[in-house]
């Protein structure tokens, strides 16, 4: 039976009356393919939701990377209630934020101490409040289309941003070396900071993975240059390695950054350093009123310890190249030019004939009235939960989807 | 900030077309246009934009260069100036080079100018003129926009392909950005790579206005988003922008 979404567009309307966007930011539906896409959800499990008028969605979005082990994860879950029951944010801290830290410094290759806080760009802000006092410099350089968070140093916004705001970011092409090592020579010794996630993942574009060497050039540019390498795993992190996507791509950053899978949806993340940033660490003023609350100290404890247990980023790994295969092999058979690119666990799809995304809306939407729930502006998200089953399954939606692209484009 | 270099580009482009339809679609201001023959250049400082507005049996027709020798010159000695005449803000008065005896021609630019504005500004005016109106005023204000303003240049140039701002079965504009030159014109493409479709045209003016909650219209598919988003992100940018500009 074809998919419906009155009570979807019902509640969407009465919360247009109180809140602006109706729903705000990355969770507002406006870039999927409204009509075709739910806008509530009612309840989820595993790698399934079911929206507010009972459709049920094979999940590929993952909340765009929270919910790594499944959603409603038993371990996870009953770790975050029992803390629950012993209060939440209070002063003194609970001792599992020594545990936390501690379960950081053992996994994480480039983690010598910890700090927590709430949300990815806490975590990405803060790293660059250490970067400049590290050797009191202002400078910070980014990449083009990166994303850090939604701060106004983040160029992620066009509204009620001032030059004030972005005058000491300085941006390069992701994975130019040279073009790196020519922003430090027209800076000399003004740059605080490099902000990079391990690979490419923008919006609306094919993902970028380093090439070889690209790494290892920028630790040696910013050792030369007393410049503190930072790299943003918001997104990344856990799904590549559990000793962080530095170690997968072979380098050593001086900051890392963690937030989403880190504790399977509840709100915590987490800021890494090396021995060097310690002291800067130790001089710097940063807090939160829920940086410190237990409940989501026991939540991201009892899902690290899962992840290692099971090796999440592997069957993540092992699940994304089955989807990936399956999609590529099945659009082929269509005739359709249609790849996914990224890592494994992390992929963006795109029609490669085409720049105006037409075909992968088309497509998008017909899985999504078929229960597949994908994403084509955006990098999607395979987590643990996922089975061979759910993968099988939507590569024979994506069958029926792909047929429809071919007859109404042709190729 | 507003760049007084940009907005008389708009004043000279995205408001004086509008003349050319108002003429065209509203027989009130037909009948003011065909009270006098002739053209008349604006011009600002020696190197800076120009437009010839040329009048000639009601109809009206703006071209963004000097063109023939035009009856009445008006040359405005800096941006702001033409700015400030547009807008009926602070000294604006041109210096006449040419036409000081030719004051019918200013007076029946003056009478078209007021009979805009109450379309644009008054009480009940006819909905799809002014609908149209402002459909080209913001499709050419985006494309000046993007080509001139110095840190939108740079993100126009970053973008390729068509996008097209259309009321549903109404009044559409397209804007081409090739990555070294941006050009709007009125009507629909054929093919464009961005579609930003209103579903009524009354949520149309409502934009224009600023009333309109776009993500929320969008999912309540009151408003249409399909094709090159990355282009829709941009121009997006662009259009916040219009408001800076055009009050």
């Amino acid at each position: 039976m074809a998919y419906t979404f009155t009570k979807s567009k019902e509640l969407f309307k009465r919360a247009t009356k109180v809140i602006p966007q109706g729903v705000y930011g990355h969770f507002n539906s406006a870039p999927t393919v409204p009509g075709s896409y739910p806008y509530f959800v009612a309840k989820a499990k595993g790698s399934h939701f079911w929206d507010v008028d009972g459709n049920e969605y094979i999940d590929y979005v993952c909340a765009y990377g929270p919910m790594i082990l499944g959603y409603a994860h038993d371990r996870v879950d009953e770790a975050f209630a029992k803390q629950a029951r012993n209060g939440t944010a209070t002063m003194p801290p609970s001792t599992l934020l020594i545990d936390l830290a501690e379960k950081m410094v053992e996994v994480n290759d480039c983690a010598d101490w910890a700090m927590f806080a709430k949300n990815g760009a806490d975590t990405t802000s803060w790293a660059i409040v250490l970067a400049r006092g590290y050797k009191r410099r202002n400078k910070i350089v980014l990449a083009n289309s990166g994303y850090h968070g939604t701060q106004s140093w983040a160029g992620t916004n066009h509204t009620g941003i001032t030059p004030t705001d972005r005058g000491d970011i300085v941006m390069v092409p992701f994975g130019d070396l040279a073009a790196f090592q020519r922003v430090v020579e027209e800076n000399k010794g003004q740059i605080a900071g490099a902000m990079f996630t391990p690979y490419h993942h923008p919006v609306f574009e094919p993902q970028v993975l380093p090439s070889p060497g690209f790494w290892q050039g920028m630790r040696r540019i910013c050792d030369e240059n007393d410049i503190v390498l930072i790299i943003d795993d918001v997104r990344a992190g856990w799904r590549l390695d559990i000793k962080g996507s530095a170690h997968y791509f072979g380098f050593k950053p001086d900051l890392a950054c963690y937030c989403k899978a880190i504790a399977n949806g509840y709100p915590i993340s987490a800021l890494v350093g090396t021995e060097k940033m310690r002291m800067v660490a130790s001089k710097a003023f940063q807090t939160g009123s829920y940086w410190n609350n237990s409940p989501e100290m026991a939540a991201a404890l009892a899902c690290i310890d899962e992840m290692q247990m099971i090796d999440a980023a592997g069957i993540c790994n092992a699940r994304g190249a089955q989807l990936r295969n399956g999609l590529e092999k099945c659009a082929a058979s269509h005739g359709l030019q249609f790849k996914m690119s990224g890592p494994n666990a992390i992929p963006f799809m795109h029609f490669t004939n085409e720049h105006n995304f037409k075909r992968a809306q088309l497509f998008c939407k017909e899985c999504s009235l078929r229960g597949v729930y994908f994403l084509w502006h955006h990098n999607m998200f395979i987590s643990a939960a996922h089975t061979e089953a759910d993968i099988q399954k939507t590569i024979d939606v994506a069958d029926q989807a792909f047929k429809i692209v071919k007859e109404q484009f042709g190729g | 900030m507003r760049n007084e270099d940009v907005l008389a580009r708009i004043h000279l482009d995205a408001v004086l077309s509008n003349f050319e339809i108002l003429a065209r679609e509203d027989p009130a201001a037909g009948s003011i246009a065909g009270a006098w023959n002739g053209s008349i250049l604006f011009m600002v400082g020696i190197a800076g934009p120009r437009a010839t507005l040329e009048i000639n049996n009601s109809k009206v027709k703006v071209m963004p260069v000097k063109v023939g020798t035009p009856d009445i010159v008006l040359f405005f000695p800096t941006a702001k100036l033409l700015n400030n005449m547009f807008t009926g803000t602070g000294v604006g008065f041109p210096v006449p080079l040419k036409g000081l005896l030719k004051a019918k021609g200013l007076l029946v630019f003056m009478k078209l100018a007021k009979r805009m504005e109450g379309i644009l500004k008054g009480e009940n005016p006819p909905k799809e003129l002014k609908a149209k109106l402002l459909m080209n005023t913001l499709g050419k204000t985006i494309a000046i926009i993007a080509a001139y303003e110095p840190e939108s240049k740079t993100a126009a140039q970053s973008i390729r392909g068509v996008t097209e701002l259309r009321i549903k079965n109404g009044a559409a504009v397209n804007i081409t950005f090739t990555g070294q030159s941006v050009t709007a014109q009125g009507g629909n493409a054929p093919d464009p790579d961005l579609v930003m479709e209103f579903g009524t045209q009354d949520l149309f003016l409502d934009l224009a206005d600023d009333k309109v909650d776009v993500f929320a219209a969008i999912c309540l598919e009151d408003m249409m988003l399909q094709g090159d988003l990355h282009m829709g992100d941009v121009v997006n940018a662009f259009l916040d922008k219009v408001g800076v500009y055009l009050q």
